[in-house]
């Protein structure tokens, strides 16, 4: 229970141990070994938000760290500025350079991202190497005025050993913030599952182009702190070798770790330091380390570091849990006194105003006619099913829907506004939320982060202010905390908010994706099969809480397999075959639609009917297909 | 002199056209990149010309067949320790951690066998063939020609063999081959085996026109990337074009242009294709899993 | 529980290792003379790094021979530079300085190297006694810098006026590395040929570690280049030679002290037959001097020393000679014994300017029968 408390103590003690040096007379090697950790780890620390936050490999950090540096020595040099402008003017260019990186991180992704980086890194190298009249060639550039701030000890290294240190620990504690709140989850749902990411609202060409940007400035800072604390920079130190190691800090601190990054940037410079004579093996040890700590321990240093950095990551609760209604399973009362405000309304009959409008729309994938020419209206407030035999377009049509995929021809309109041709995460925006056939979920984060995600205050606040931290962001993250919890409680799943998603059974990963589809009151939700895999108890219940959200306003459509659920709860169905429509209406009239009928039993009924003609069955041909 | 520069290139190109065929084996039965390709060939040189060659003095062919063994055993062994380890793993993790592995082989090779370069004179020596004014030497044509062997070989396999269909029934559909009773296992470490070995051939081959030390294979790893890429990702074809792509433009631009860019020009190239070819020259029918 | 367990046994771990590293170094024992070396001893350039120490390493064995430094025996603490790398050289020299209290440093040997550490050595703590030729080492007012090779200087106006002399021609061509050498080496030859009135026929450049210099070569033969200046390490002028040799190309090559060394003689074959270049130190110097210090390298190690081996065995002797002349290892008065001293090494007789440099010879060296001939000597 005093877990809080232990683990700040021995946080404070660790940071009260990293400030000592200067004033215990350690000489200034023990110190400049020090400093170029802390410098190491600003460093690693932009590698591990874009790599392992957001997901996106990157082989070249040292480019950025380079440009952070040389921009800084030749503001120094060349123009006489004093240096507390020649950094942030680096800071700056080199956060454009990361925004540029992150645009091209949108098209160029996984390996082809890697191999990128990896020759930008050694572009650099070469253009720093050759471009001698502004860099000073292979020689470097030297005599840069080396910052000279009062302190305790005498030299250099000496002086500004606390602030350099002070600087880690400010990067770090903003890095921690960021990453638990509203940025930070973005950028991991973007890494846990990018699709399921923008569905559900995240931007992630702007979250990417943010995580980039912070990269390049974390180590344009690690460069220019380098360079006023040296006062000399030299191509040699930014090679694509560096990269790499500033990658192996990353990995043996454990990808997505902040506390682990620091811990071996660490060790990883002090390490081949305190065994010099072993110089030899170490970078081989190094190699086979980060294969068997990715294989077998992928948090890395990154256990400890976590385990005492808990209270500031997400996820953490000290002591019991917060008491939350008890409820077992399902338990929605039909009756609609138990909870919500919104259940008081009265149960509207479906208007006839069509909510969504899907006119004309066609996709092709390759030759094949996924669909075509598909045209249906959902009208405010009802809940519609899309059915079909296999392969007869229903989950492309979901995904056309809420924009994962763009349809070759029509358009669909969500009220008044056009919702063809628009990013996933701005068809989210308008008010379409949707649950995957396969449950998605953000497998790294906690059920609450999970359901937080989409909440408007989550993705209205903005990426300066989730950076600074203002007071309004925190306010938003409050609600956004708020309206999850309620919309697990609406589910009756509010008891595993503080859960780990990986930990789940398939039901529970299926509400808890339902929870996240609803907690923005979308106007329309898109259902992919969402009773696929659940056992019997648990479907029924699914279709009263479908009901339920129906009767509180909310429009869906449905692709379902299940007869019973389909005829207990869709107030329409929308029949597919081949990419094609067949037939719409009420689902007693469809089910007896002898196209319909046709489409389900395929060939053979045609065989028949060739043969003898008026041999069709009539009676509950859909069930025999499910 | 544009003909020298050019056949100079296509040799170079050839080798790039073989690792990159090493790529697309592996890519196409795992769904790994190997970034430790270039660390292979370095460590097969070292094996071929410090141990087989100069320290137990073996004949050529001998030597040949026994490198050819050595790294397929240990492109098996490797296959099942580590890498059938990674195709589970996220991307980001196959290729952190191959990179990391890369790092091991090259600073093993230092440490086994020390800082002087290896020098092999190849079974040719320094002849060369005086072909309508260009010079071109043993070597680069014994290069062209095993690249070119390999090739039809390979094609022929690929088609006409069991193994060949094996391997492309794996390729295509990994749970549906394992239920046909293909032993998938044995499969995937098998064409590991075979991309291993075609990482040797690129290693003994450009061993007596580069020196061996640690840093031969790197450069030369990371552009059979490249190529593999420029010709299509997961394309055989493609790698093989891509391959000689990449030589003969690389040494035209570094004649034509600027000697000292020599390794930017590949990048360049590579940044140019994705920005307006991003499938590459004759791209893989089936989509791409990067 | 185990989790807890785990973390602190983690926790521990961690702790025990950065203690050790923050407390590993005792105070070196007094009872020895102790100078530093700083030296690539592992990377890419480990070659170098062990020449450099069989050469100090003999040096030392005949000084504490001759009854050692201050009447104390001398002792070498070496640390890993790792060559060209910045960092490695600053925390190398730091630690040299800081915990083995150098008064002298051999190395680092790097230009690069050299001047990424003289913001630290500089100040008086140390002296530095390299043969890094790069011309900035010297140039940049650090008054605890001693060079004891000739600078790029010395060997590019030796080599293109005995090219113009000897060989009689103008159409010079040049092929450097892509590094702090070969620039170094590159901006003194066009600058000497610029004040005679001539313009280098070709350029060119490559990337240490390159393998293939097919399009180079090509640009020099349409250039019309006649002589082939490379400013490039070992292996890489060894693969050019050859290259040029595969290729027909029947121009001349002349080079830095590299091309006359073994490594790229054994590797250049055939092809580094008639290659010029400039170098201050060949085993095959019939100069009884150098061949007595052959004769003792060989007898301890087994082989031939080569440049590094005999300049790094030079400046260990300088320095034991300036530390004993000193009296004292303080070394502002060390400093100024290498001032006043005058002293016949291997490589040269030095006498040092008041910028460091203390060496202004080289000799000109021709490949003969695969064997480094010295042609003749320059004097500055």
């Amino acid at each position: 229970m005093t877990g809080t408390s232990t683990r700040v103590a021995l946080l404070v003690l660790f940071l009260a141990v990293l400030a000592l040096p200067p004033f215990i007379g350690l000489n200034s090697y023990y110190l400049q070994v020090l400093n170029l950790a802390w410098i190491a780890a600003i460093a690693a620390l932009g590698l591990n938000i874009v790599t392992g936050i957001t997901g996106q490999v990157v082989l070249g950090q040292a480019a950025m760290m380079g440009l952070g540096a040389y921009t800084t020595g030749l503001l120094l040099l060349k123009t006489s500025l004093p240096w507390w402008i020649a950094l942030p003017c680096a800071l700056l260019l080199t956060g454009l350079v990361g925004a540029a990186l992150g645009l091209i991180s949108v098209r160029i992704r996984g390996h082809y991202l890697a191999i990128t980086t990896l020759g930008l890194n050694e572009i650099f190298r070469l253009v720093v190497l050759n471009e001698e009249w502004l860099t000073g060639g292979a020689f470097g550039l030297r005599d840069i005025p080396v910052v000279n701030l009062p302190g305790p000890g005498a030299s250099t290294a000496s002086h500004l050993y606390l602030p350099v240190l002070g600087i880690t620990v400010a990067v770090y504690a903003l890095t921690l913030r960021v990453f638990r709140t509203r940025l930070g989850r973005d950028m991991r749902a973007i890494r846990d599952d990018e699709l399921a990411a923008e569905s559900m609202g995240v931007n992630s060409r702007m979250t990417k182009v943010v995580s980039f940007v912070v990269c390049a400035i974390w180590g344009a800072l690690a460069g220019g702190l380098y360079v006023l604390f040296i006062g000399f920079v030299s191509p040699n130190n930014f090679v694509v070798l560096e990269s790499i190691r500033l990658l192996l800090i990353v990995v043996i601190g454990g990808l997505g770790s902040i506390g682990g990054t620091f811990l071996a940037a660490l060790v990883v410079t002090v390490l081949p330091e305190a065994l010099r004579d072993l110089q030899m093996v170490y970078m081989a040890v190094f190699g086979l380390g980060v294969v068997i700590i990715l294989l077998l321990a992928p948090r890395g240093l990154g256990i400890l570091a976590d385990w005492i950095l808990a209270p500031f990551l997400p996820g953490y609760r000290d002591g019991p849990p917060v008491a939350v209604e008890q409820t077992t399973g399902i338990s929605l009362e039909r009756d609609g006194n138990a909870t919500g405000p919104a259940t008081t309304r009265a149960v509207p009959a479906p208007a006839e105003s069509p909510l969504l409008k899907v006119r004309n729309v066609t996709k092709h994938f390759g030759g094949v006619a996924a669909l075509n020419d598909v045209s249906f209206d959902v009208r405010e407030g009802e809940i519609l099913g899309l059915i079909g035999p296999n392969g007869s377009g229903k989950s492309t049509m979901i995904n056309v829907c809420s924009g994962i995929v763009q349809a070759s021809a029509g358009q669909i309109e969500l009220g008044s506004s056009v919702v063809s041709g628009r990013a996933a995460w701005d068809v989210h925006a308008l008010g379409v939320s949707r649950i995957f056939q396969n449950v998605r979920l953000w497998t790294s984060m906690t059920v609450l982060e999970n359901v937080m995600v989409p909440h408007p205050d989550s993705r209205r606040s903005g990426t300066i202010e989730s950076i600074i931290g203002t007071r309004s962001l925190f306010a938003k993250e409050e609600r956004a905390r708020e309206a999850a919890l309620e919309a697990l409680n609406l589910i009756g799943i509010g008891a595993l908010a503080d859960r780990t998603t990986s930990d789940l059974s398939f039901g529970q990963s299926r509400l808890v994706e339902l929870a996240r589809a609803i907690v923005n009151k979308p106007k329309l939700l898109l259902l992919d099969e969402p009773a696929a895999g659940l056992r019997g108890g648990l479907i029924m219940d699914l279709a009263d809480i479908l009901m339920r959200l129906r009767d509180q306003g909310m429009t869906i459509l449905v692709v379902e397999h299940r007869v019973k659920l389909i005829m207990g709860m869709c107030d329409r169905v929308v029949v597919l075959n081949l990419g094609e429509k067949i037939a719409e209406g009420n689902p007693v009239d469809v089910a007896r639609d002898p196209v319909v009928v046709d489409a389900y039993l395929g060939g053979k009924i045609k065989r028949d009917t060739t043969r003898a003609p008026g041999r069709v069955p009539r009676s509950e041909p859909i069930r025999s297909a499910s | 002199m544009l003909g020298q520069v050019i056949a100079s290139g296509a040799a170079m190109g050839a080798i790039y056209a073989l690792v990159a065929l090493g790529y697309v084996f592996v890519w196409n039965t795992m769904g790994i990149i190997n970034f430790a390709a270039g660390e292979f060939i370095t460590f097969s040189a070292y094996i071929f010309v410090g141990t087989l060659i100069t320290s137990l003095a073996l004949p050529f062919p001998f030597a040949l067949a026994l490198i050819a063994i050595l790294m397929a055993a240990m492109g098996a062994a490797f296959s099942r320790l580590v890498f059938s380890r990674l195709q589970r793993q996220r991307a980001l993790v196959a290729i952190i951690a191959t990179v990391g592995f890369g790092i091991f082989l090259k600073e093993m090779a230092h440490i086994i066998y020390g800082p002087e370069p290896l020098m092999y004179d190849g079974p040719f020596g320094m002849r060369t063939l005086d072909v309508a004014g260009i010079l071109i030497s043993y070597q680069q044509l014994l290069i062209l020609a095993v690249v070119t062997l390999i090739m039809a070989a390979q094609y022929l396999v690929f088609r006409y063999t069991m193994l060949g269909k094996v391997m492309r029934a794996v390729a295509m559909d990994r749970e549906t081959a394992a239920l046909m009773g293909i032993p998938v296992e044995r499969v995937l470490a098998g064409t590991f085996a075979y991309s291993s070995v075609l990482a040797a051939l690129a290693g003994l081959l450009l061993a007596p026109l580069f020196f061996v030390t640690v840093d031969m294979g790197t450069m030369v790893g990371l552009k059979g990337f490249v190529a593999m890429i420029i010709g299509g990702f997961g394309s055989i074809p493609g790698a093989i074009l891509g391959g000689l792509l990449l030589g003969i433009l690389e040494n035209i631009a570094s004649f034509t242009i600027s000697s000292a860019y020599k390794d930017a020009i590949a990048f360049a190239l590579l940044l140019v294709f994705l920005a307006f070819l991003p499938q590459g020259i004759l791209p893989e029918k089936v989509v791409d899993r990067a | 529980m185990t989790f807890f367990t785990r973390a602190t046994s983690t926790f521990v771990a961690a702790t025990v290792m950065a203690g050790f590293g923050l407390a590993a170094a005792g105070l070196p024992a007094q009872a020895q003379t102790v100078i530093g070396a700083s030296a690539p001893l592992t990377g890419p350039r480990a070659l170098l790094g062990r020449n450099f120490k069989q050469g100090v390493e003999l040096a030392v064995e005949e000084i504490n021979a001759a009854g050692g430094v201050l009447g104390k025996p001398l002792q070498v603490a070496f640390e890993d530079d790792q060559g060209d790398n910045p960092n490695a050289a600053l925390n190398a020299v730091n630690k040299l300085m800081q915990v083995s209290k150098a008064p002298v440093i051999l190395g680092p040997h790097y230009s690069v190297a050299q001047l990424a550490t003289q913001k630290t050595y500089c100040d008086g703590t140390t002296i530095s006694v390299t043969s890094a030729s790069g011309i900035p080492v010297t140039a940049g007012g650090c008054k605890y810098v001693i060079r004891v090779r000739g600078n790029d200087e010395v060997q590019a106006r030796a080599l293109v006026e005995f090219a113009r002399k000897e060989l009689k021609t103008d159409k010079i061509g040049i092929i450097a590395v892509a590094d702090d050498m070969g620039r170094g080496g590159v901006s003194r030859i066009t600058a000497i040929l610029d004040a005679a009135g001539i313009k280098p026929v070709a350029v060119e450049s490559h990337n240490a570690g390159d393998k293939d210099f097919s399009a180079q070569l090509s640009r020099m033969k349409n250039a019309g280049a006649a002589l082939v200046i490379m400013w490039t390490h070992d292996n890489e002028a060894g693969l050019i030679v050859r290259q040029a040799k595969q290729l027909g190309l029947n121009m001349r090559f002349a080079g830095s002290t590299s091309a006359s060394e073994p490594t790229f003689i054994k590797l250049a074959g055939d092809a580094a037959e008639g290659v010029i270049s400039a170098n201050d130190f060949v085993p095959t110097n019939p100069d009884p001097r150098i061949q007595a210090f052959v004769k003792k390298y060989q007898a301890k190690y087994n082989m031939l020393p080569e440049i590094w081996a005999s300049a790094y065995y030079d400046a260990t002797q300088l320095a034991a000679r300036a530390i004993n002349e000193a009296g004292s290892t303080d070394p502002a008065k060390v400093r100024a014994a290498f001032a006043k001293m005058q002293h016949d090494g291997v490589l040269a007789s030095y006498r040092c300017q008041d910028n460091g440099d203390c060496n202004q010879q080289i000799h000109i060296v021709e490949v003969k029968g695969g064997q480094p001939m010295v042609l003749t000597t320059v004097k500055f």
